[in-house]
């Protein structure tokens, strides 16, 4: 379905100096400088495959999902998806794809959501009867069927997503690119949001590739995960085995009223770093819930906040092989 | 091919009717855009009316034949804005700058289209009105006489003038993509087109063959108002067709290597 | 004093960014400027003068009007009313400093930009054109006219804050500010040289503020009004800033009034 070999994208930026000197010193002349966006990735994806692509900000992940979406030109290398190169646009690809980028909307703003569905509808030349059955199934997996008459501008952010997965799955894509969907919503309604696109790929079988930077998306979503950073690929496998490896473990950080002693934080969890009052524990996940009563109990705190190991972190332990947080 | 033609015919009916229940919605918004752009026509025929004060002909045009000039300019210079220029290809610069095209640009859908024709203006309908009523005026009050076999030759040379007039609008505004920052752009490739209000005899020698040629203003309004006012000259017709065809191609030719410098240089 | 210093200073930087922007916006004036000589050409060759004018001076008025835009142009309607509709003045109004200066600093500052950019520019290409055309435009007279700019300017920028003011009532602002370039494109002698109008409308136009934005400034450059017209001219437009600074000023007061009503 999707072939990616030794795909490179480079592109130049300008440096600019700082104050009114510096824009006017760019009047006249500039820098520019290569950034290496993407520098050698390939991976296969079959059909029906839920893939996660995960890596800090700015790591090349958007940029990839570009190439794969014939948005950008490659400056090196060969990619493939459906069989046809991105790039070259043609229609019959460009029917079968679809991206969705959580900050951006193709929504019309003081519309009602089904028209925008039924443009799309026109522009993808979606069988009327397919068309119907779709959104029929599509409003009832995202329970949304009585907002279809409301105004885009009306809905919540919540709403106003899930219509734009369905504006962005109307046409039934083979292959689909969820760029960052779940950016900016609250916890219930990502959690909505994962158990769409999981229904959405058992159902429909469709390819999707998910970009993220939120653990939880990628633990509830992927069976695989591919991890980038700086533009490489940092790890292509299954998702089991990156937990197992690495991320089997948060952070309880707690801010003690009194010093105790290290044995009595051992006692709890791995010592991150300790420096009073701050304590950084690094406890198993099934764990989490029973050390951090015990926490409260053995000790006197009076904060305490648990955290999900930082992706960098995760990646970095990946990359090095050793356990950094 | 055919069938792609059809597409984008049913796909733009579908946005005709989103721009029109939009207006609706804005209801004084639209009344006010009207108002503004029927304002600023006053002003034109107002300084019709002073220069005619003080003079009695202006490169062989009187006073009533100007009227009728400016009348059509008004049609000519609506329609174009409204279909292309008002939401479309003033929005360039800014969606090139935000990264809004990405969405547009993974439809099946061509994107010169989608970038300049995306949503009409649909104040420009009662303007362009005003335009026909004042052309009309000018007609009349001029007392010219009326022959029903100029209008197809007259609307002909106009809608060809019209294509080409939209064609220069995207290379213009496609230079974007090289300057950006460059918001005023389309508002440049406005201001050269509506040098088109002049009458074609006031350009003369090479200026006279430029705008006939490589910016051919004198077919978009000049020459469509000397057909009805009853000066058709026949190569008018034929020059207008190839003309038409050569910009729109060149345009789109023009904007395809535009996105495609898009795509290759940015992230 | 030293915030409006800063503030200058970075609006400057960012407005330096923008050199395609400032390109485009020349050619554009440029392009204006070409299409009115056409005409003029076209006119003059069939009559010998228009009016009072004689085919030099209407070029001149012409080649004029970009040079006092350059000074007397304000764009506050472009974006304040946007401001006031969104709430976004909210954290402004808290700040110790007035807004109505911040406004006009920041207007300034654009200016001054322009200026380093527009006006060697136009002063060139104005001497160019002067030149050609042997048109007669003596220096003193363009000092004087844009000495009387900066005034041009002052009752241009109030009557445009008034204008930006009504939207803490009126939700369209946007349309009067474009009926505003309406009004000077006709009444400040933008669109005609207002003396081509015959004597009664030149009396209509006498009552109202707007000449002196564009006529009176271009009137003076191209050196045809005598120092006593000068003179009163210039008393008269003192009073009419006066009078549109407290428009201002009662407008943001009440306007205010109502902003916090809404809880803003």
């Amino acid at each position: 379905m999707v072939e990616v070999n030794n795909l490179k994208k480079y592109y130049k930026v300008h440096q600019k100096e700082e104050g009114v000197a510096g824009s006017l010193k760019a009047l006249f002349s500039r820098k520019y400088t290569d950034v290496k966006a993407v520098d050698d990735i390939s991976f296969n994806l079959d059909e029906g495959e839920l893939v996660g692509f995960i890596g800090p900000n700015g790591a090349g992940k958007t940029t990839t999902l570009k190439c794969l979406s014939g948005l950008l030109y490659p400056s090196a290398g060969e990619v493939t998806v459906l069989g046809y190169k991105p790039f070259d646009r043609k229609t019959n690809f460009l029917k079968q794809i679809s991206i969705i980028m959580g900050q951006k909307n193709q929504l019309w703003w003081d519309l009602p959501a089904i028209e925008t569905f039924n443009l799309n509808k026109e522009i993808y030349e979606v069988p009327t009867k397919q068309y119907q059955e779709t959104l029929s199934q599509l409003t009832d997996m995202l329970e949304v069927k009585n907002l279809l008459k409301v105004q885009v501008r009306k809905l919540s952010l919540g709403e106003r997503m899930k219509m734009e997965l369905i504006a962005g799955v109307i046409h039934s894509p083979k292959v689909f690119f969820l760029d960052e969907p779940t950016i900016g919503l609250d916890v219930i309604m990502q959690k909505k949001l994962r158990q769409f696109i999981k229904d959405y790929n058992q159902k429909y079988k469709a390819t999707i590739i998910l970009t993220s930077h939120y653990m939880d998306d990628v633990k509830e979503l992927c069976k695989r995960v591919i991890l980038i950073d700086k533009g490489r690929l940092v790890f292509d496998n299954g998702l089991d085995e990156l937990i197992h490896k690495v991320a089997n473990h948060k952070l309880l950080t707690i801010a003690l009223d009194k010093p105790v002693d290290m044995s009595q934080l051992e006692e709890l969890g791995e010592v991150v770093e300790y420096s009073y009052p701050k304590v950084v524990l690094k406890i198993k996940r099934e764990d989490i819930i029973d050390q951090s009563t015990k926490a409260i109990q053995s000790l006197q705190v009076s904060d305490i906040t648990v955290e999900e190991p930082k992706i960098e972190d995760v990646i970095r332990e990946v990359f090095t092989g050793k356990d950094a947080a | 091919m055919a069938t792609s033609v059809v597409r984008h015919l049913k796909v733009y009916w579908k946005l005709v009717r989103f721009a029109v229940s939009l207006e609706l919605e804005y209801r004084f918004a639209y009344i006010l855009e009207v108002f503004v752009e029927l304002a600023f026509f006053a002003v034109t025929l107002m300084g019709l009316r002073v220069l005619f004060w003080n003079v009695s002909e202006v490169a062989g045009w009187d006073y009533y034949e100007l009227m009728v000039l400016s009348g059509v300019n008004m049609v000519f210079s609506e329609l174009l804005l409204g279909t292309s220029f008002i939401f479309n290809l003033r929005s360039l610069p800014y969606k090139i700058v935000r990264g809004d095209l990405d969405i547009i640009l993974t439809k099946p859908i061509n994107s010169q289209f989608a970038v300049s024709l995306w949503r009409p203006y649909f104040a420009m309908v009662p303007s362009a009105l005003a335009g026909a009523f004042i052309a009309y005026l000018g007609f009349s009050k001029g007392g010219f006489s009326f022959h029903l076999a100029n209008v197809p030759a007259s609307l002909l040379i106009f809608g060809c003038g019209l294509i080409m007039a939209y064609s220069i609008g995207v290379i213009v505004t496609s230079l974007a993509f090289w300057f950006t920052n460059a918001t005023p752009l389309p508002m440049l490739a406005q201001q050269v087109l509506f040098m088109s209000k002049n009458p074609a005899a006031v350009f003369t020698g090479a200026w006279r063959m430029i705008f006939m040629t490589i910016l051919p203003i004198a077919f978009m309004v000049s020459f469509p108002s000397s057909v009805l006012l009853g000066d058709l000259q026949l190569w008018w017709l034929p020059a207008s067709l190839v003309l038409a065809v050569v910009f729109l191609k060149s345009s789109n030719l023009f904007w395809n290597f535009a996105l495609k410098k898009y795509s290759s240089a940015s992230s | 004093m030293k915030k409006y210093w800063v503030d200058l200073k970075i609006s400057l930087a960012n407005n330096l960014e923008y050199r395609g922007q400032l390109f485009v916006w020349f050619l554009n004036e440029f392009v204006g400027l070409v299409s009115t000589i056409f005409i003029w050409t076209a006119i003059f060759r069939t009559n010998t003068s228009v009016g009072t004018y004689n085919f030099q001076s209407i070029i001149s008025y012409f080649i004029l009007i970009p040079l006092i835009g350059a000074f007397t142009g304000v764009f506050v309607s472009d974006y304040f009313p946007r401001k006031i509709k969104n709430g976004e003045i909210s954290s402004d109004i808290v700040k110790p400093y007035s807004v109505t200066g911040l406004i006009f600093v920041d207007t300034v500052s654009v200016k001054i930009t322009q200026f380093t950019i527009k006006v060697p520019i136009y002063l060139v290409a104005g001497y160019l054109l002067a030149n050609y055309f042997r048109l007669e435009l003596y220096f003193t007279h363009l000092l004087e006219a844009m000495f009387v700019c900066i005034f041009s300017f002052l009752l241009h920028f109030f009557i445009d804050l008034a204008i930006s003011y009504s939207a803490f009532w009126f939700q369209e602002v946007w349309s009067l500010g474009l009926l505003r370039s309406v009004i000077i494109t006709v009444f400040g002698g933008l669109a005609f040289p207002l003396d081509l109008v015959p004597e009664g409308v030149r009396t209509l136009f006498s009552f109202l503020p707007f000449r002196f934005i564009f006529y009176f400034p271009i009137k003076i450059a191209q050196g045809q009004v005598p120092p006593e017209m000068i003179l009163k001219e210039f008393f008269q437009m003192l009073v009419w800033i006066g009078v549109f600074f407290l428009l201002c000023r009662l407008l943001w007061k009440n306007g205010l009034k109502k902003y916090g009503a809404y809880g803003n």
